[in-house]
């Protein structure tokens, strides 16, 4: 392709090296009680070590131009998909098959298939023109493919990252120009898989109990959602201080992945916790933004699907954490504790910003 | 697409707006389930709350408002069983350190985590000396702490027989206060009710007026600030909280002065093993000190619950022989019956023998004795004598005027009834009956029946019931008791009971040395009052046994007559 190449988006770089540099501090800061007694600095050197090689991985993706990608997507993806078969064959690690243990770390497959997944779409995406206005020639292959993705996923099973790659290539088919009434179809059935996938594990319907009335259930069913409203109440405007949490003192599960958001809340108050969601809004503004300004299909598919991927998440992610959203179990983009899940953002990222280097006027 | 796309960015603008508004309202907005409200919700989840008091109950004061329990905030080490691994070893330690039984706390701290989890802190042992703390701070101990807890029962506790005890609840009481639906499994509206838990009171006034000292709270908690699995945050510590006040408490006031009460106390210790000391004020029949000995521990009444002779009070709940100090009954009885002239002479030869060829032995052989010599000399013979002058029923009947009950009627034989006139066979007192005798005579006849408790004042200190004191009733002519009052004032000043003279002030006083219970055993009496002019105090001395001496020849006057004397000078002074 003939096209002239610039300089990345520098505002969504930085964008994403604030959210990085708040995760990496808040990781440490809401884990370290945990960890007192053995190694209080056991999350912050895992995350730092991830967040060295994201960092380092996201500069040379920026580097490499992203339909160059393009005839490896199959293999990227039929890879991501053998690797989600084979982590079922793991050990469970806390009831779930999530986690491929290579020794010296562990990797998250759904991780690796959110961002495969993005890629394949892109591509499909990008030559299925007009056919996308037929249910079954268009859609009914991407349905199809979700189908058996967010299949697998569930085995592990992982709600929350089933949740994130049906959104994604919900929006991703929006994008691609589903007919309304579709549209319709596909929101109403939607809903009614989640319905059935709730009803179908009693573990789900307590979540759904403890959403919609956790003052009652506060000593089971409501007690991670009501610490976790604890934890923002306390921080108040300004917050506790950096640091000064109160939750994240094993009151809070999850205080330094799903749940970091409310120690964030309550540590740097209403000020911290609207910042992240401003930093969130530049990035999808950044990104769509480069879903719009690039010059060539694939591109645009791959920039709204790849920040769709990171804006869905963190939204499903605040709307848990703030009881907006029943638990689903996701972490946020750049700021909860995860390497596998934070080195895929920051390829995302890295990705967005070479395609960056192709817009006319981003 | 382009259209397409610019709808996804506004719809995910506008729902992370939403979100920003969710988190606006949790975190700012003052509503319910949000902001402050939230915050001092989690405040309260988070902390551990201890009662900064041993136990929610109304104060024992005396009669100037003093607390006779010796109450006040002390050093208590507390047990977080949250921050406590393993506690078999954090209570060894604490045995070592502190000489605690490390299998007692250990069963306690057990029990509290069944009971109440392990969020809920325990005491474990109240009133630390300061080089008890000293001892621990150079040690320290993860989950133990010391901390200033209000204790019911300090170490200068004062009146502990009078004051009593208290226990936790026995199955039998149990029943009985789920009947009456007063716990908090079946009625949950009363504030003061029950836990299976509590301690109550079950001896003394603590038991007697167990309703009305009853509270519902403590006045002030301590809160300890500990992470979700109960263990203490190092550098936090805890925080005195005050609470509202506990308007279910009453404090009850009583007629003993802590000073005379602590003057007495004092030369007990150091003078009496076994024994007991009543003071009462005379013109108001007023009980100014109570006082038995062996003394127990209320803060650590199992100890105490198999030996019962240290839970006994003395004073009041066990009876005795008088002795001769009863030998005022038979005086005030013969004189109020005009049965004898004070210039009578009764022959004493040593040893009086009955009808039934039972014999009485005296002192010695007195000779020719008038009634005054008698009591000062404390001659049996002529009190048998005049005994049987006055017979049973006369007898029985001037007893009972002047408070006693004695088992004499009007089929008792001549030898009981000689038995009974100098205080022996058919006649059992207490310390506090024979008080109010002499207060009764230095009273010139005028009978009071003594006065403990005062008043029950509320939690603001406002009087809500006064205990009156009943109405007296002239039970003796004053002439009676001027003759006597003269009688016992010459026996202090030159008969048996000259350790017990106060120079300057008088002392009108009655010896005592009676047969014990037990057998073998004799019981050193002193019972009296002074000044002469205008009597004030009304004192009697019982011993059973010295704290230093033989327990076998205790005599009232060598024993009990000096006590007398140093109680009333210090009482006086």
């Amino acid at each position: 392709m003939g096209l002239k190449k610039g300089t990345p988006d520098l505002l969504l770089f930085f964008t994403t090296l604030f959210l990085l540099a708040i995760g990496i501090v808040m990781v440490f800061s809401a884990s370290y009680y945990d960890t007192l007694e053995k190694d209080p600095y056991f999350y912050l050197h895992k995350q730092l070590i991830w967040a060295a090689l994201g960092f380092v991985v996201m500069l040379m993706m920026t580097r490499i131009d992203y339909f160059r990608l393009k005839p490896y997507i199959n293999v990227i993806f039929g890879v991501a998909f053998v690797l989600l078969i084979v982590v079922l064959f793991f050990e469970p690690i806390k009831g779930a098959q999530r986690w491929l243990d290579l020794g010296f770390c562990k990797i998250q497959p759904s991780e690796i298939m959110k961002l495969s997944m993005v890629l394949f779409l892109a591509k499909e995406l990008s030559k299925v023109g007009p056919r996308m206005k037929n249910l079954f020639t268009g859609v009914g292959p991407f349905l199809l493919l979700l189908g058996v993705v967010g299949g697998l996923i569930m085995k592990e099973p992982d709600l929350g990252t089933t949740l994130a790659i049906a959104g994604t290539t919900f929006v991703l088919l929006i994008a691609a120009g589903l007919r309304l009434g579709h549209f319709f179809v596909l929101s109403f059935s939607g809903v009614g898989i989640v319905i059935a996938l709730i009803l179908a594990d009693p573990n789900r319907i307590n979540r759904i109990i403890g959403y919609l009335d956790p003052w009652s259930h506060a000593s089971k069913e409501g007690y991670q959602l009501i610490n976790s409203l604890y934890a923002l109440g306390s921080g108040g405007l300004f917050g506790m201080g950096l640091g000064n949490s109160r939750q994240k003192l094993d009151y809070l599960p999850e205080q330094n992945t799903d749940f970091i958001y409310a120690i964030l809340g309550e540590e740097l108050g209403f000020i911290g916790a609207f910042l992240v969601i401003l930093l969130f809004c530049l990035l999808a503004w950044r990104g769509y933004r480069i879903a719009l300004a690039c010059p060539e299909i694939f591109g645009s598919f791959l920039a709204v699907g790849i920040t769709t991927m990171i804006v869905l998440q963190a939204f499903i992610n605040m709307g848990v954490v703030t009881g907006l959203l029943p638990i689903t179990g996701i972490g946020l983009p750049f700021i909860s504790y995860g390497g596998s899940s934070l080195l895929f953002s920051m390829i995302g990222v890295g990705i967005l910003l070479n395609i960056s280097r192709y817009c006319a006027n981003p | 697409m382009r259209k397409r796309i610019i709808i996804i960015m506004f719809t995910f603008a506008i729902l992370l707006f939403l979100v920003a508004g969710r988190v606006f309202y949790l975190q700012v907005f003052n509503g319910t389930y949000s902001g402050r409200e939230l915050a001092q919700k989690a405040l309260k989840f988070r902390s551990q709350y201890l009662s900064a008091e041993e136990y929610y109950r109304g104060e024992i004061l005396d009669r100037n408002l003093l607390s006779l329990t010796d109450s006040g905030i002390r050093p208590t080490l507390v047990a977080f069983p949250g921050s406590i691994k393993n506690a078999a070893v954090t209570c060894k330690k604490l045995e070592e350190i502190l000489e605690i039984s490390a299998k007692e706390s250990e069963v306690n701290i057990c029990r509290s985590r069944e009971n109440y989890g392990s969020r809920t802190p325990l005491i474990l042992k109240v009133n630390l000396t300061s080089e008890e703390v000293k001892k621990y701070q150079e040690h320290k101990i993860p989950g133990i702490a010391i901390i200033p807890v209000k204790t019911r029962y300090g170490p200068n506790s004062l009146a502990r027989h009078v004051v009593g005890y208290l226990n936790s609840i026995s199955s039998e009481r149990w029943r009985e206060f789920t009947r009456a639906q007063k716990t908090v499994e079946t009625n949950s509206f009363l504030a003061t009710a029950y836990r299976l838990t509590d301690r109550i009171g079950v001896a003394g006034l603590e038991g007697k007026y167990e309703e009305v000292l009853k509270g519902s709270q403590p006045e002030n908690r301590i809160i300890g600030f500990a992470d979700a699995q109960g263990k203490l945050l190092e550098g936090l510590g805890y925080k005195i909280k005050k609470e509202e006040a506990d308007a279910w408490r009453n404090h009850l006031i009583l007629t003993l002065d802590r000073r005379c009460q602590e003057i007495v106390e004092r030369v007990m210790e150091r003078e009496i093993k076994r024994g007991a000391v009543v003071v009462i004020d005379i013109p108001s029949g007023d009980v100014l000190a109570l006082a038995s000995r062996p003394d127990f521990d209320q803060n650590n009444v199992e100890k105490h619950l198999a030996g019962v002779d240290e839970l006994l009070d003395r004073t009041d709940r066990v009876a005795f022989y008088p002795g001769s100090v009863f030998k005022m009954v038979v005086a005030a009885g013969v004189l109020e019956e005009n049965l004898v002239q004070p210039e009578e002479n009764f022959t004493c030869l040593g040893t009086y023998t009955f009808s039934d060829h039972t014999a009485i032995n005296c002192l010695c052989e007195h000779g020719e004795v008038n009634l005054g010599e008698a009591i000062k000399k404390s001659c049996n013979t002529t009190f048998i004598q005049l005994g049987l002058r006055l017979g049973n029923v006369r007898l029985a009947y001037y007893a009972a005027r002047l408070g006693f009950t004695i088992k004499i009627n009007h089929q008792s034989p001549p030898a009981l009834l000689g038995n009974a006139s100098i205080g022996q066979q058919g006649v059992l007192v207490s310390p506090l009956q024979i008080a109010n005798l002499y207060a009764t005579i230095g009273r010139e006849g005028l009978y009071r029946p003594w006065h403990l408790v005062a008043q029950v004042r509320n939690y603001q200190g406002d009087v809500i019931q006064e205990f009156p004191h009943k109405i007296p009733v002239q039970v003796l002519k004053p002439s009676t008791c001027a003759f006597l009052k003269d009688a016992l004032a010459a026996a202090t000043r030159e008969g048996t009971g000259q350790q017990a003279w106060l120079k300057g002030k008088g002392t009108a006083g009655k010896t005592g040395t009676a047969q014990a219970n037990e057998a073998g055993k004799v019981i050193a009496w002193f019972a009296g009052f002074t000044p002469l002019e205008n009597p004030r105090l009304a004192i009697v001395v019982m011993v059973e046994e010295q704290k230093h001496g033989s327990a076998g020849g205790l005599r009232g006057g060598d024993v009990a007559a000096p006590i007398f004397r140093e109680i009333a000078e210090r009482i006086l002074k």
